[in-house]
């Protein structure tokens, strides 16, 4: 077929043009909002009821409507931390600086939490970027317990009559074990209680019950969390999300564990004792008895497989 | 046709996606449904929820494949470790077929994750269906494309939208999967008539239907999936079995999505245009005879 000699460039009549040409559509729609659509328009049609730029505009709106969506179905604790109108602000800049380089919008949030924290961008979570960027850890870290894959745990018979002192263990892919500047888990179980609550208001309401109990209920708004340092586990147990608190020892022991660390260094990492100095034999019993305590759990919860 | 080679000689009937808000329901009540049609990007991930609820649905029932990533008409090359992974569940899954839509919309490894519409060249023809040859020796199952949705035209076609899915599906000697409410979404958006559309289609090549809602805005018409099938399209419906025969069919419902038994009520109301097929096939016969 011939070139038709009047066609707006890049055209697409050979692979090289549809590479142009997508290419230059691609950056109209993904293009930051309130900004100039470019050159691509002089790609499109118009027709009797819409102007070339309207048509392209659909595609524009469509896509921001869509991955805005989404990074907010992922972060509903920021968002309520942070407010609708701040967390629109924060999630444009992020999603401009980061579009989706996946075929899953799964991913999308994978980098918010180092985007809040990089000095350019704290104007947009001050004066609370540190709980944004616990917040923006926490529920990413919710995403990976989601979906992650499961590798297979350590058997008992594997345990037996190895030597601490060699042995290494990797935790679950699906397992993030964190430390935060505020008890964020406390914060997000209060959220979960007054969306709770707002559902049984409303539905309560829908039922035509307005002088009940529940639809007397305002639901109120947690107050931000104080700064506390937290220690957690984020995991799941079958299809299930769990929070698991941790005190820093055993915050450390499975860190040093995940760093690769043998069973025994792991342990003296988690009970740092300054040199020299020697315990008293019943605190040496209770640090056992914790450890025991500790690896059973987590034994139990399939937390660990075998470092090959 | 009921049951060819694009849709691995199956003969499925009526079946709903499955979507997480009707998990509990199908999980717990087992409903009668002939088939369920998923998401592959759903389940294209290493563990948790997604697949052991897949797993538990597929001991039940008979499930489906449909994509919404592979991106046929992109420029780019094809994702290899993307392509793994569907086949990892292509594997998991045995579905018969896999379907995926007659579009583009990632480029240079960035995904808009929406449906854009292809320049309709000769060019992107014969990009598509290299592609779409790709991805089906590397999966090793049939493939349906699906038509899009599209809100705007581009001046450098060089043919029309059901002209350049015949091409495309020919030079692959691939399936179709016939959205059609997506046709009349398009029919309205660009003004043409929408049963030229499906006349002009190899009709041996469907292997598949979708129906679905639309939105209906001032100046032109969304694809929101977000309501019962209306009129339009249900007539659009009776015109394409007629000429392919009852072939396997599902209805998308993704948003604002009500209950199980009316989701699944609203898909069944093909049957009825299967039933008229028939009656008007054996009118036939005996007019004939």
């Amino acid at each position: 077929m011939k070139k038709k000699p009047s066609l707006p460039q890049p055209d697409a009549l050979t692979h090289a043009g549809l590479q142009k040409f997508q290419r230059s559509i691609a950056a109209s729609v993904m293009r930051p909002q309130g900004t100039a659509a470019g050159a691509a328009v002089r790609l499109i049609k118009p027709n009797a009821r819409l102007t070339a730029h309207e048509r392209l505009d659909i595609y524009h709106q469509q896509y921001w409507l869509r991955i805005l969506g989404s990074l907010r179905e992922d972060f509903p604790a920021l968002a309520a931390a942070l407010g609708e109108a701040k967390f629109e602000r924060l999630a444009r800049a992020y999603l401009a600086a980061h579009p989706s380089r996946s075929f899953t919008l799964r991913n999308l949030g994978r980098h918010l939490e180092a985007f809040v924290l990089r000095p350019a961008h704290r104007r947009l979570t001050a004066p609370h970027t540190a709980l944004a960027a616990d917040l923006a850890r926490f529920e990413w870290a919710q995403v990976v317990a989601f979906d992650e894959g499961e590798i297979a745990p350590v058997t008992a018979e594997q345990l037996a009559g190895a030597d601490p002192a060699r042995l290494r263990l990797r935790l679950q892919p699906y397992l993030s074990v964190l430390r935060f500047a505020h008890p964020v888990d406390h914060f997000v179980l209060a959220l979960q209680r007054e969306d709770r609550n707002r559902t049984e208001a409303s539905q309560a309401m829908a039922a035509g019950k307005k002088k009940s109990r529940a639809s007397k209920k305002t639901p109120v708004k947690p107050s931000l969390p104080q700064p506390a340092a937290t220690f957690l586990a984020i995991h799941r147990v079958d299809t299930l999300l769990f929070t698991k608190p941790l005190p820093i020892e055993a915050f450390r022991l499975l860190t040093a564990l995940a760093e690769g660390r043998t069973i025994a260094r792991a342990c003296t990492i988690a009970f740092l004792v300054p040199k020299g100095r020697k315990l008293p034999d019943e605190e040496v019993l209770r640090r056992g008895a914790l450890l025991q305590e500790w690896f059973t759990t987590w034994a139990e919860l399939g937390w660990f497989a075998l470092r090959k | 046709m009921p049951a060819n080679a694009f849709n691995g000689f199956t003969d499925y009937g009526i079946g709903i996606g499955l979507r997480v808000p009707h998990y509990h329901h199908i999980l717990t009540e087992k409903p009668t449904v002939d088939w369920f049609e998923i998401i592959s990007e759903n389940f294209m991930v290493d563990g948790g929820r997604p697949l052991q609820v897949l797993d538990r649905i597929m001991e039940q029932y008979r499930v489906v494949q449909h994509g919404v990533s592979m991106y046929f008409g992109s420029a780019e090359k094809t994702d290899r470790e993307h392509l793994k992974k569907l086949k990892a569940l292509v594997k998991r899954t045995g579905t018969p077929w896999l379907s995926d839509h007659l579009c583009w919309g990632s480029v240079d490894g960035t995904y808009t994750h929406d449906l854009l519409p292809v320049p309709y060249t000769l060019a992107s023809a014969r990009a598509t269906a290299r592609k779409i040859r790709e991805v089906r020796d590397f999966v090793e199952v049939p493939i349906a494309v699906e038509n899009v949705s599209s809100y705007a035209e581009y001046h450098t076609s060089e043919m029309t939208e059901w002209e350049f899915l015949a091409e495309v599906v020919e030079l692959a000697d691939c399936g179709i999967l016939l959205d059609v409410n997506n046709i009349y979404v398009s029919s309205q958006n660009h003004s043409f008539n929408p049963f030229t559309y499906i006349d002009h289609l190899p009709a041996h090549r469907v292997a598949q239907f979708h129906i679905a809602g639309h939105s209906k805005f001032e100046k032109y018409i969304l694809d929101t999936h977000d309501h019962p099938v209306l009129d339009p399209v249900w007539k659009l419906y009776d015109h394409a079995i007629r000429r392919t025969g009852p072939t396997a069919t599902l209805l998308e419902w993704d948003d604002r999505i009500p209950s199980f038994d009316e989701v699944h009520n609203e898909a069944l109301k093909a049957k009825d245009y299967w039933h008229g097929l028939k009656d008007a096939t054996e009118k036939k016969a005996q007019a004939n005879a």
